[in-house]
């Protein structure tokens, strides 16, 4: 019992501790203590998940709740907040070295401040969405990410910028205003067993699912996944998506990419979760491929042809959303299991990618491909973790990806799922070459006239040697506790017989 | 299936007026004027809360009522009308990705759709026996066609509260026994309203005073 309170203890730290870096750096002058503070409570958020998950492995029944019940982490939540604390961490760190590149510019202590204090607001959003078990409150979680990312894509307040702050929270907005459009259908399709009057927790609903009219629960999942599915950027929902990774600064583009699009993906999977309870199970389940197979054949043909390669990095994003939501709907253990992994993995891989991107960017100055060569010879440390990330990012051994790829393509297979597993295996490899052709490029060609030998701050290169650490490590083993959390989350989507 | 009521004839026509005035605000050409369909529609929706308040009796839905005229009636007006004050007249001209006629022809078909999906569905609202969530759905679908085919920033942000609306009005109808979720449609357009003010301020700071979204168009593929 003891150890379970612990586990409560930790988890209100985990969701407190973002806000107290927020006042913190409010209240704070020197932008160096901003940027070390920050990165510090991060991390230790990021150490505060990594001890929930391992607790919650260890304990029976894999749930921990806190302040009443007002927050409820399960195994699959706690894999999402493990995703979300990995990159808010990272990130924070890689912040700090990203901001010295700017310090000589005018009003930098605000700048500074205004960053930071919307870097912790857009974490700890991203954080307690799968810590909330009332779904209308979970919205608005969701909801609270849009805002505070759309401020700082906008941040940095060139046209550019603002225009695909607007376009984001444009778009984003109408598609969630959808999403709760759903959430209210299931409520009132709960009502009729529920009661007139209850609160719309997800353990209630799932619990009452196999009594819900199945139409209803239809058109609630097909509007909640048009909605929620407009963030995580499931096509043709992604316009907005491409913009904001590659307008944002590119902190800002990590934390989208790994951290926001499945955390959004997640509370599409709890809609799904109850929907695949009910009589709805097989078109929710159609849906689900349906937009996969879309998501990854039009993320596929953009990373071909993309020549600014923050773009490339977002629609590769788009690309693993495609995997995911694919392999999600295959289902199985082994599948499930996969996705579960990989939803870790691309957080990790993603961010480091993006990190040598944000490098690439402050020493090149210009996003395009076809500006940038020689980055081996002109930064002798980023460089090489680049290639790494890249080759991590193509599904290579001994990275995580091709583990988790692995995985998920095994599950198809195994759950005679042959033309998913195909698609899958085609599109994979088609990113994978899209990849390789253009970074190649960027990373051994070589280098322009005029840019001089010099690397990253040391706190960049330290955020991608941390990211490093994972990839590899996530590729040669699973370690044991994260193994049976997988398992778990991957258990919640079984359904019932 | 209820009886027709003397309630079930105001729902229907509350319903009936914030379903045309989103036909309104396809077929109108200026941005003043479709802020002013927005204010009418809001109006639509908070009458339609508190009569709800009235059938129901509950407390929460009068505050809610008054909540929305507060916000959606007055305040996010203003700001759109603080906004609109930047442009020169051509700038709040809209253009049209599709013409006049052909949206309404599409708007239909939309609205028919909205009620063929929904009416099997047999879900009964406050006051609106069958069609609460056929106008929902439909004023949704309305929205997001104005927002696909309206190429004027603020018309588009006007798109997106007008969904809003929607989703306001079926919860309402359909879910009044969630007062959160209400709160939410209240405040979170409000919110995104000041946010979306200090972007589009700025922009045109830069980009002088056009806001059509035909001038928004670095960024692409």
């Amino acid at each position: 019992m003891e150890g379970v309170e612990t586990l409560s203890v930790l988890l209100v730290l985990v969701v407190v501790l973002p806000i107290a870096l927020t006042l913190l750096s409010l209240r704070t002058e020197s932008p160096r203590l901003t940027g070390y503070a920050g990165a510090a409570g991060a991390l230790a958020v990021f150490v505060l998940t990594i001890a929930l998950a391992v607790g919650m492995a260890a304990g029976s029944p894999h749930v921990v709740t806190a302040l009443g019940g007002g927050l409820r982490l399960d195994a699959l939540g706690a894999v999402f907040l493990l995703t979300v604390g990995l990159v808010y961490g990272l990130t924070s760190l890689y912040t700090v070295g990203y901001l010295h590149h700017d310090r000589n510019l005018a009003d930098f202590t605000g700048f500074n401040r205004n960053f930071f204090v919307l870097l912790h607001l857009f974490g700890w959003s991203m954080l307690i969405v799968p810590c909330l078990n009332n779904l209308a409150v979970m919205w608005t979680a969701v909801e609270l990410t849009t805002i505070f990312s759309a401020l700082l894509v906008a941040l940095e307040g060139t046209d550019t910028s603002l225009e695909a702050a607007w376009k984001y929270i444009l778009i984003a907005s109408a598609g969630l205003a959808l999403a709760l459009l759903g959430i209210v259908l299931l409520y009132y399709a709960g009502a009729r067993t529920l009661g007139a009057s209850y609160q719309p927790d997800w353990t209630l609903l799932l619990a009452a699912a196999p009594r819900l009219s199945t139409r209803l629960v239809q058109l609630a999942f097909v509007v909640s996944l048009i909605g929620f599915g407009t963030k995580v950027g499931i096509v043709p929902m992604h316009t907005w998506l491409p913009d904001a990774h590659s307008e944002g600064p590119t902190p800002v583009s990590a934390m989208l990419s790994g951290a926001l699009l499945v955390d959004a993906l997640y509370a599409v999977f709890r809609v799904y979760l109850i929907a695949a309870r009910t009589g709805a199970a097989s078109s929710a389940h159609a849906l689900l491929l349906g937009f996969g197979i879309l998501t990854l054949a039009v993320a596929a043909f953009f990373v071909l042809r993309q020549g600014n390669y923050k773009r490339l990095l977002a629609y590769s994003s788009v690309e693993n959303m495609g995997l995911l939501t694919l392999a999600a709907a295959v289902g199985g253990p082994i599948a499930l299991y996969g996705m579960l992994l990989h939803v870790l993995n691309h957080a990790a891989t993603k961010s480091m990618v993006f990190f040598g991107a944000g490098s690439v960017l402050q020493r090149y100055q210009t996003k395009q491909i076809d500006e940038v060569s020689g980055v081996i010879g002109i930064m002798p440390c980023t460089g090489p973790l680049l290639l790494a990330a890249v080759l991590a990012l193509g599904g290579l051994p001994p990275f995580g990806m091709f583990r988790s790829e692995l995985l998920m393509l095994a599950g198809g297979f195994a759950q005679g799922q042959y033309i998913p597993a195909a698609v899958f295996l085609v599109f994979v490899t088609l990113l994978f070459l899209g990849l390789l052709f253009h970074f190649t490029r960027i990373i051994w060609r070589s280098a322009p006239a005029g840019v001089a030998i010099g690397d990253a701050h040391g706190l960049m290169l330290a955020a991608m040697g941390l990211d490093l650490i994972v990839v590899v490590g996530l590729g040669l083993g699973v370690p044991p506790p994260l193994n049976t959390l997988l398992q778990q989350a991957a258990a919640l989507f079984g359904r019932p017989s | 299936m209820p009886e027709p009521t003397l309630d079930a004839a105001y729902g229907g026509a509350l319903a009936a007026i914030f379903l045309l005035l989103q036909f309104g605000l396809l077929r109108s050409p200026v941005v003043d004027d479709q802020v002013k369909i927005y204010i009418a529609q809001s109006l639509a929706a908070a009458v339609y809360t508190a009569a709800a308040g009235i059938r129901v009796g509950g407390l929460d839905l009068y505050v809610l009522a008054i909540l929305t005229v507060a916000f959606k009636a007055i305040t996010i007006p203003l700001l759109l009308g603080a906004l609109t004050r930047h442009l020169d007249d051509a700038a709040k001209e809209v253009p049209l990705a599709l013409n006049v006629s052909l949206t309404l022809i599409v708007g239909v078909i939309l609205t028919a759709i909205a009620y063929i999906t929904t009416t099997p569905l047999h879900v009964s609202g406050v006051l609106l026996p069958d069609a609460a969530l056929a106008v929902a759905m439909a004023v949704s679908l309305l929205s997001l066609l104005l927002i696909a085919t309206r190429l004027n920033s603020i018309t588009q942000f006007i798109g997106f509260l007008t969904l809003d609306n929607a989703v306001y009005f079926g919860t309402v109808a359909i879910a009044s026994g969630l007062p959160l979720v209400l709160g939410i449609l209240i405040f979170f357009p409000l919110l995104i309203a000041v946010i979306v003010f200090a972007i589009l301020v700025r922009l045109l700071e830069r980009r002088g005073a056009t806001l059509a979204i035909d001038h928004l168009t670095d960024l692409r593929g």
